[in-house]
């Protein structure tokens, strides 16, 4: 029974390793505290993951426990007046971004920070393995048409601000 | 000279700028590590459910001891409500002493003056011997309403009587000119 329980959970760990990191990076942009970030919260939704076992309410789970744990981070980081290291540091960039301006991915980043919570998230879960309103929504639990309209509001925002 | 006012981004130039920012991905070593460090932790649910099955079991023996102890609670006859029985307030007798002390002051004074009072009377000491010569004689059995004797008190008039003349009748004389006066 516990066997099973953990292999279970490893299928999960597998299928979500990427997203809660990429989660934790939009937050941070900072490869070890994202790493860590996500770490921590796959120690927590381990210790429930006997009332957590279907997929679905899984992801959805881990995603919002990972955003909350990565602000957390930031805040302590902030606190310990590091926030000018972590900005200083260019983002690492990614497989695809070799292509791509440093300096217009920073104005990016920039621009996603700004936005309201609310809006934040939507632009960047759907960015994350290009999820679908559908799958935003049941990430953020919340419904597929207020998930299309944060969706459209932040990229009216983005794009005048990189414009 | 035309001014050209900034166009906002693209959305396809928005999409690719957004997934290359977002397609970092962790390190090799990042599920390795999550895995091991989970393998440290203790099976999930297992102690607790360690604690709460034998507390479980407790709580319902001791319930069943308390049934078969005390009997099941319908066996019990329902009371009827008691009607107030008058007369017999004691409640109010049994009213604790500390809150008649407790009383306001103005209220010590209004019950203190419904209270009855011991009234000292003061007699002469002329009457207080007479009273006691009428309970000697009482007590003695020789007293006789009819025998007592009492002096008789002579009472001066308030008003000296008044010395009123004694009137003189005369007859009225029948003259000629007994009409009256002359008119001058």
């Amino acid at each position: 029974m516990d066997e099973a329980l953990l292999r279970e959970f490893e299928a999960c760990l597998t299928d979500t390793a990427t997203l809660a990191f990429r989660v934790a990076y939009s937050v941070l942009r900072q490869r070890e505290d994202a790493e860590d970030v996500a770490q921590d919260a796959f120690v927590r939704a381990y210790a429930r993951f006997s009332q957590l076992r279907d997929r679905g309410r899984f992801r959805a789970w881990l995603v919002r426990l990972t955003f909350r744990l990565a602000l957390d981070r930031q805040r302590a980081v902030r606190r310990r007046g590091n926030l000018e290291r972590a900005a200083g540091e260019p983002p690492a960039p990614g497989p695809s971004a070799s292509n791509v301006d440093p300096v217009q991915l920073s104005r990016l980043w920039d621009a996603i920070d700004a936005l309201p919570h609310k809006l934040r998230w939507p632009i960047v879960l759907s960015a994350i393995h290009g999820h679908d309103v559908k799958e935003v929504a049941a990430l953020l639990g919340v419904p597929e048409g207020t998930v299309k309209s944060r969706l459209f509001l932040a990229r009216r925002r983005l794009k005048e601000q990189l414009r | 000279m035309t001014s050209t006012a900034p166009q906002p981004m693209r959305d396809d130039e928005l999409d690719r700028l957004l997934e290359a920012a977002l397609s970092v991905s962790p390190s090799p070593t990042f599920r390795a590590r999550v895995a091991a460090r989970v393998a440290e932790e203790p099976l999930p649910g297992r102690g607790r459910n360690l604690l709460i099955w034998p507390a479980m079991a407790a709580a319902t023996a001791f319930a069943i001891v308390l049934i078969v102890v005390t009997g099941p609670p319908g066996d019990e006859a329902p009371r009827a409500p008691q009607p107030p029985v008058a007369g017999t307030a004691s409640w109010i007798v049994s009213a604790p002493a500390a809150s008649i002390e407790r009383r306001a002051p103005a209220q010590r004074r209004s019950a203190d003056s419904l209270a009855p009072r011991r009234v000292t009377a003061r007699f002469d000491h002329r009457e207080q011997e007479a009273f006691a010569w009428l309970v000697t004689r009482a007590k003695a059995g020789d007293l006789a309403p009819w025998e007592i004797e009492t002096e008789a008190v002579e009472l001066e008039p308030v008003v000296s009587p008044l010395a009123i003349p004694p009137l003189e009748v005369m007859p009225i004389g029948l003259t000629g000119d007994s009409e009256g006066d002359p008119q001058p």
